[in-house]
């Protein structure tokens, strides 16, 4: 996958898609469908939050499809929609946060019916009490992309995703270990605000006419 | 410490691979686990990741596949 970075989505593309292009475009979102519901899962932790996140995600991809770039790199196109949404949901529903702290809402991340390893378990429960920009440089370099794509996609300087890769990955070892910390148990996780980013981010959506 | 280890003298042997799993306490991990362990977080991660992807698309995300194959194509 060595295609062309595309530009960030408010740039505009010179022009429309032709009907072959448009075609490829939207074969191309349902492809994605399962990369997205993933980076989804990974930021925000909870499984139905995730899946609306990613639908969100669908939707405005397919309205501002004029803006892709036909012959760039649609999961990266993607990856930036997805990744602003969830960022202004968070900003939108900083307000409420500590209403989900007092809750105690725990994590979908994990689920140990689908993963019988308790490391990968402790893994993702660790991994959940990193800051954002850390969960995403992490995952987006985990496989998907490399370093330089993800800066792209992050909008941010390669050295910069390198540092919080290299943070996040110093943080989770003791967090796994044990050294620094405890853990969540398993079911309870009320540091994470991001439930009550999405469930204010969702009510908020709803509202809007799809 | 000991220069030379005696006959009947007790070792206590501390090799650098058994300590993979994190048990060694406060100290800090060889190199070579380090490098292990870091693999070891990458992999995790891409397998969740995997994991993930790998789930088959909920029936929610129906209608807006629809939407997107023009089907039933209500902006377009």
């Amino acid at each position: 996958m060595n295609r062309p970075l595309p530009a960030h989505e408010h740039q505009e593309a010179p022009r429309p898609m032709t009907k072959e292009e448009e075609k490829d475009f939207r074969q191309g979102l349902v492809e994605m469908v399962p990369v997205l519901r993933a980076f989804a899962r990974s930021l925000c932790g909870k499984r139905d939050l995730a899946d609306d996140l990613a639908q969100e995600t669908l939707a405005k991809a397919l309205q501002a499809r004029d803006k892709f770039r036909p012959g760039t790199n649609l999961k990266a196109w993607l990856f930036v929609i997805l990744r602003n949404e969830f960022y202004s949901n968070h900003r939108r529903a900083k307000t409420v946060s500590n209403y989900a702290a007092a809750e105690g809402m725990h994590s979908d991340a994990m689920e140990p019916e689908q993963h019988a390893s308790l490391d990968l378990s402790d893994l993702m429960r660790a991994f959940n009490q990193l800051p954002f920009e850390q969960k995403e440089a992490l995952i987006l370099t985990a496989g998907e992309f490399s370093y330089d794509e993800a800066a792209a996609i992050c909008g941010c300087a390669v050295g910069t995703i390198k540092s919080r890769v290299s943070r996040a990955r110093k943080r989770l070892e003791s967090l796994v270990e044990g050294k620094d910390g405890v853990l969540p148990a398993r079911s309870e996780h009320p540091e994470d605000p991001t439930d009550a980013f999405f469930k204010f981010g969702r009510s908020v959506t709803e509202k809007a006419p799809g | 410490m000991a220069d030379k280890m005696r006959e009947g003298d007790v070792v206590t042997a501390v090799d650098p691979t058994a300590n993979a799993a994190g048990r060694a306490g406060n100290r800090a991990p060889k190199p070579q686990t380090h490098r292990a362990q870091q693999k070891a977080i990458t992999q995790g991660l891409r397998k969740f990741f995997d994991s993930v992807a790998s789930e088959p698309v909920p029936d929610e995300f129906m209608a807006l596949l629809q939407k997107i194959d023009g089907k039933k194509d209500a902006d377009a």
